[in-house]
């Protein structure tokens, strides 16, 4: 079976927690970042090291929406629907990028530049309507503003 | 009136480091409590300055300590809850931001006065920037000393590691946030066991909230009577709100408990954009009921939001503007909770989801004159029967806008159903989008 992390990487995990079975979220989320999603392979990979039945961690990847089961475009957009984003129009902005991309929610774009998605509240009500792209906030976007960040993201 | 106890920080630059928080007094409170303090009257301290939890229920905290059997064999444990999921909330992440190291100091302060020797850090997963200066503050404090073995000398050691969530509100429910960390989905478990007897790996476990704990270095550093005369009667110290939706300045407000609703409307957040009528204030956060614009006139705290039948919630206080659809805001609301049910009550699971089929059929204009009452029936039966609290938050908010806003849930256009003719459905944003 393939190493996807290192055994020190997943000694310093490990030594988080009473036992193997905890560590499961962090190791997940560490072959995220490796890989950019996780495959039923890293799925079993991940089993295999924490000695876990591959029911569980498939459990556990299914529960939580950060958990990637497919790859997706290079730049991740989360368009926050929740209430106080709504009452500025994140509506429009959603319908925005869509036409945009020419993509649905969940969709990725043919060049696997950008993956649409939506997200409950960000915790960055004040900034609403709010976007956040990869690993970065934005708000309050325009769709124009929007258009000139994605121009940004492509050539980059 | 601003009072910036607990944002005395924020504005300085570099506020996040440890250069700065020491410069500031921080981690003070940490010496002088090791050297000369026992447990005890750190618990005593803090039940006198009658702070009470920030994460939404407002129990009393040093009661919740005192609910931890002290003669246990099992190691203890203390959970911060940094999940921060709440629509319309965003205090616990600026506190993360701006100044990790007052969390990490109240973390330490906190499980000193339990007697837990491992503390985990639950962050919500979108968190980036908290979760990486949470990080940055906690090697900082190994590196002092601060944590560790034998902390600034002492007999006391403790460490504490980050748990990143995966994007799951549900997570935010402690016994959740405690499966969570155990490495499983976040299904609440029944209550009891309380989690102070059988808690994060069957044994004695606290979940507090970031802002209640950030409270606590403060607590012992000005004393629990300078901490109380900050607050109400019931409730000591000041909040962190956080005011959204349509008003002019939507921030982060420092105030003290009690701070009427409409000043903190008018004065801090600049008033209603557009100058507009405000219709309606969800006050504490999405799962809190409603309050309609005859109610606005009500101070906020605990008590006397909840003597109103609403709640203080996470303090996060969401303005909706005359021409606001109440239709539409009650349908994202539970589309929200719909989605975030774990599914493991049927209740919940069922419930959220036939309100949302009953709302979006009132929206297409297929609804019926039962429908109102079909509603509050539906969240009648959810509340008060299911795992974990989440099935009365989003009863809650069924109950509150269906009564207080009735037209608008039944047959025909209601009075703010969105421009005729060219909108198929309302947008919650309603006429100027
Ligand atoms: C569905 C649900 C979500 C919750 N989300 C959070 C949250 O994001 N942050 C939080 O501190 N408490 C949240 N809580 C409350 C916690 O269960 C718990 O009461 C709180 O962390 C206790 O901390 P406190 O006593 O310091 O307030 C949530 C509760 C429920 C029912
Ligand atoms: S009330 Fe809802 S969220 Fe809570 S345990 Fe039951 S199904 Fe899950
Ligand atoms: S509602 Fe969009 S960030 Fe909170």
């Amino acid at each position: 079976m393939q190493q996807i992390l290192s055994k020190n990487e997943v000694q310093e995990l490990l030594g988080r927690y009473p036992n193997k079975e905890a560590a499961l979220m962090p190791v997940l989320r560490a072959i995220q970042m490796k890989e950019g999603h996780i495959s039923k392979e890293a799925e079993h990979y991940a089993a295999a090291i924490l000695e876990l039945h591959p029911s569980r961690v498939r459990e556990v990847v299914a529960f939580y929406s950060m958990f990637r089961e497919k790859p997706e475009g290079k730049h991740l957009i989360l368009v926050c629907e929740s209430i106080s984003c709504a009452l500025l129009g994140s509506e429009t902005i959603l319908e925005h990028l869509k036409k945009r991309l020419a993509i649905g929610v969940g969709e990725t774009t043919a060049d696997k530049c950008f993956t649409l998605e939506t997200a409950e509240c960000l915790a960055c009500c004040d900034q609403a309507p709010s976007v956040m792209i990869n690993d970065e906030l934005f708000g309050p976007v325009t769709p124009e503003e929007l258009d000139g960040i994605l121009e940004e993201k492509m050539k980059g | 009136m601003i009072v910036k106890v607990l944002t005395r920080n924020f504005d300085k630059p570099d506020s996040h480091t440890l250069a700065v928080y020491e410069a500031g007094g921080g981690y003070r409170t940490l010496r002088k409590v090791l050297e000369s303090w026992t447990p005890e009257q750190v618990v005593e301290e803090v039940k006198a300055s009658n702070l009470r939890g920030r994460g939404g229920a407002g129990f009393p905290t040093a009661i919740k300590w005192g609910f931890v059997p002290k003669d246990s064999p099992k190691p203890k444990y203390i959970c911060v809850n940094a999940d921060e999921g709440e629509p319309g909330t965003f205090k616990d992440r600026h506190i993360m931001e701006q100044d990790p190291h007052l969390m990490v100091e109240g973390t330490i302060l906190s499980a000193y006065a339990i007697g837990v020797q491992t503390a985990y850090i639950y962050i919500r997963g979108e968190f980036v920037l908290a979760g990486e200066r949470t990080e940055a503050a906690i090697a900082e404090a190994y590196a002092k000393g601060y944590l560790g073995e034998n902390i600034l000398g002492s007999s006391y050691s403790l460490d504490i590691h980050v748990h990143y969530g995966a994007g799951s509100y549900i997570c935010g429910e402690e016994t959740a946030l405690i499966e969570s960390i155990e490495g499983k989905k976040g299904w609440p478990r029944v209550k009891p066991p309380f989690p102070a007897v059988e808690g994060l790996f069957g044994c004695p476990t606290v979940v507090n909230n970031v802002e209640t704990l950030a409270n606590v270095p403060l607590i012992l550093d000005k004393g629990a009577a300078w901490f109380a005369g900050l607050g109400t009667e019931k409730s000591g110290g000041t909040k962190l709100f956080t005011i959204s939706g349509h008003v002019n300045r939507p921030g982060l407000y420092e105030l003290p408990m009690g701070t009427p609703l409409l000043e903190m409307i008018e004065e801090q957040a600049g008033g209603v954009t557009g100058g507009k009528k405000i219709k309606a204030v969800i006050p504490g956060g999405a799962s809190c009921p409603v309050l309609a614009a005859h109610e606005l006139d009500i101070k906020m705290d605990f008590n006397t939001l909840m003597a109103a039948g609403s709640m203080l919630g996470s303090g996060g206080v969401i303005v909706l503007a005359e021409g606001t659809s109440m239709l539409a805001a009650l349908l994202n609301l539970e589309r929200f909770f719909a989605h975030e049910s774990c599914g493991q009550c049927t209740p919940c699971r069922e419930g959220t989801r036939w309100i949302v089929q009953i709302l979006e059929r009132i929206e297409r204009g297929e609804g019926t004159a039962g429908d109102p009452d079909t509603l509050i029936d539906i969240a009648e039966h959810m509340a008060g029967r299911t795992v974990c609290p989440l099935g009365e938050a989003a009863a809650g908010p069924v109950k509150s806008f269906v009564k207080k806003f009735r037209d608008e849930f039944l047959p025909g256009p209601g009075p703010d159903a969105g421009p005729s003719g060219t909108e198929h459905h309302p947008q919650v944003a309603g006429q100027d989008g």
